[in-house]
């Protein structure tokens, strides 16, 4: 394993020839261009955001975040708020059948492909991304890096061990099977919002 | 099939005058997005010609490679196959898989080449299609007509008839479809018992599975149930996690998506939530002991040959036996039928628009000459 990860270390994940000047203005466009919202906003607007976009709804996941957005989630009127955590399978797929909001904190975010980078151990990052109705990543600025390989290679690096799955999220679900007419959603969220927080 | 029924099928497509248009229509719009899609990302010639070195020194030595790859991915939980045959692949599922038991699918062409969910079917196994387009042509008893869009000469109307008496409700337009069919199959995906998928790439440094979908639905099939198996065949593996990643990016690329909203990299079962072991099966076919077609073998399926083709145009996937259109021909010549191959590769028009939009470079007339003089 430790062997597997320094060989991983010494390849050059950078690619090459390849100069994002504004990243974040980058990340704005791609992450529409797939369908999805992006937001930069300060911390104290993000409440705010988050109230609006959960409007009306009754249900909501979270996993992996930061101590001072957990308390924010928390105090979110919603009838349901789950913190994923090691538990009962069952019950969590039970909860999550219809759940309608997910947040978690991205492991990194990709400018140019405007792509969310999940490094999933458990699952729970994966459940939350992928089975609520409306999915949101809220990110800190130092999350971003240039390229999804950049961002595999850095990871690698910082965990030292490889996840059970990386997710890579450009927006939300969609089909076009139908005589080419794009739909949202498919089988995956509806919705999907990507915060960066300063 | 016989020269003769080849012949029949096209002409058979070519009487239809809603299936031309279509198919015309449809072939446009995805050479232009392709072609927006290279414009976009200026590595993507770079990359593909990485892709291809890459590959090539895999198929070098498959047999070495697959060695390396099965070395790298077996673990606790994680149980490795190796499929010579179609009937080899089939065993080894009646084995995994008992009669009763539900699966979920998501795209596999190597699925449709051995004809696996009706065999599926006939052991008694509950399989579900997932993909819609592959819903719809599973409900409509067909072959896929593309390798990336399966259904894309069904029109709307057929889709609403096929998938109204499933779904149970009336569905008024394709968003109402859409919705109807993701209510559907929620429910299976949460009490299925298996999820299966295919693979775009494999890593042998890693022992890395990965996949790209749009839809979710391999996002759904590969977390949802408690096991998971892949089903996959020899070329696709590359010496490392980065030339996959490179790989299936050039995929989405030449295939006219750009970005696909997914891509999955399965390293292993998780710790917790998700499928808690996972067994993968590689399948030869074919691929290995092919010498004089070998080149076919750096196909990517990005399927941008196909929508090039002015046959494929024009009659659209009644051109083949399940690989259609241009590298069809050789692809089932490997994996099929040689007759077969023959009895189309008489219609080729030798034109080599294949070849211009090939990522692969692949010389795609060559190797249907080839088959056509009958030097294989
Ligand atoms: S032969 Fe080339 S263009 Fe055709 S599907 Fe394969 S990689 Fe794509």
């Amino acid at each position: 394993m430790e062997e597997k990860i320094e060989k991983l270390n010494s390849y050059d994940w950078k690619v090459r020839d390849l100069f994002i000047e504004d990243k974040i203005e980058t990340l704005n466009k791609m992450f529409q261009n797939h369908g999805g919202y992006f937001y930069v906003a300060q911390k104290k607007a993000l409440r705010d955001t988050l109230l609006s976009i959960i409007k009306g709804k009754r249900s909501l996941v979270y996993t992996n975040i930061r101590a001072e957005y957990e308390d924010l989630v928390k105090k979110l009127e919603l009838e349901t708020i789950i913190k994923l955590e090691k538990g009962s399978v069952a019950d969590a797929k039970k909860e999550l059948f219809d759940v309608d909001v997910g947040i978690l904190e991205p492991d990194a975010i990709a400018a140019e492909s405007g792509s969310i980078v999940l490094f999933d151990f458990d699952g729970t990052k994966s459940f939350v991304a992928f089975l609520p109705e409306i999915f949101i990543a809220v990110a800190e600025e130092s999350a971003i890096f240039d390229t999804v390989p950049e961002a595999l290679g850095n990871l690698i690096k910082k965990y030292s061990k490889m996840p059970a799955t990386i997710q890579i999220v450009n927006g939300p679900s969609r089909t076009g099977d139908i005589e080419n007419k794009i739909v949202r959603p498919s089988h995956g969220p509806k919705d999907a919002y990507l915060f960066l927080v300063k | 099939m016989s020269y003769k029924q080849v012949h029949k099928k096209i002409l058979k497509a070519l009487k239809k005058e809603d299936l031309r248009k279509g198919s015309e229509a449809a072939t446009k719009d995805e050479l232009k997005k392709r072609k927006y899609a290279i414009a976009t990302h200026k590595y993507s010639l770079d990359w593909a010609e990485d892709v291809k070195n890459a590959k090539s020194t895999m198929l070098f030595d498959v047999v070495s490679s697959v060695e390396k790859f099965r070395k790298a991915f077996e673990g606790k939980n994680k149980y490795f196959y190796f499929a010579r045959t179609p009937q080899d692949l089939k065993n080894i599922i009646a084995e995994i898989i008992k009669p009763g038991s539900t699966v979920v699918k998501s795209k596999s062409m190597v699925g449709e080449e051995i004809e696996l969910r009706q065999f599926m079917e006939s052991h008694g196994i509950k399989i579900y299609e997932t993909d819609l387009g592959e819903f719809l042509i599973q409900l409509a008893n067909e072959k896929p007509a593309h390798m990336v869009t399966p259904a894309v000469n069904m029109s709307e109307e057929r889709a609403r008839q096929l998938l109204e008496p499933v779904v149970g409700e009336k569905l008024n337009d394709v968003t109402s479809m859409v919705l109807g069919v993701r209510k559907f199959m929620r429910k299976i995906f949460f009490s299925a018992d298996f999820g299966m998928v295919g693979a775009n790439a494999l890593s042998a440094d890693t022992g890395s599975v990965i996949f790209i979908t749009n839809e979710g639905n391999g996002a759904l099939t590969s977390t949802l149930p408690d096991k998971l198996i892949v089903i996959t065949s020899v070329e696709k593996i590359y010496p490392t996690l980065l030339d996959a990643i490179k790989a299936v990016t050039t995929q989405a690329i030449f295939s006219g998506f750009e970005y696909t909203t997914y891509v999955h990299i399965i390293n292993g079962p998780y710790d917790f939530y998700g499928p808690k072991e996972i067994h993968l099966i590689l399948l030869d076919n074919g691929r290995i002991r092919n010498d004089d077609l070998k080149e076919t073998l750096l196909c990517i399926k990005c399927g941008a040959c196909q929508f090039a083709c002015p046959v494929f145009q024009v009659v659209d996937g009644a051109w083949g036996y399940i690989y259609t259109a241009a590298i069809g021909i050789p692809w089932t010549a490997i994996t099929n039928s040689k007759e077969t191959a023959r009895s189309l590769a008489a219609f080729c028009l030798e034109c080599g628009k294949c070849r211009e939009v090939c990522p692969m470079k692949i010389d795609i007339p060559e190797l249907i000459r080839k088959i056509k003089a009958e030097e294989v």
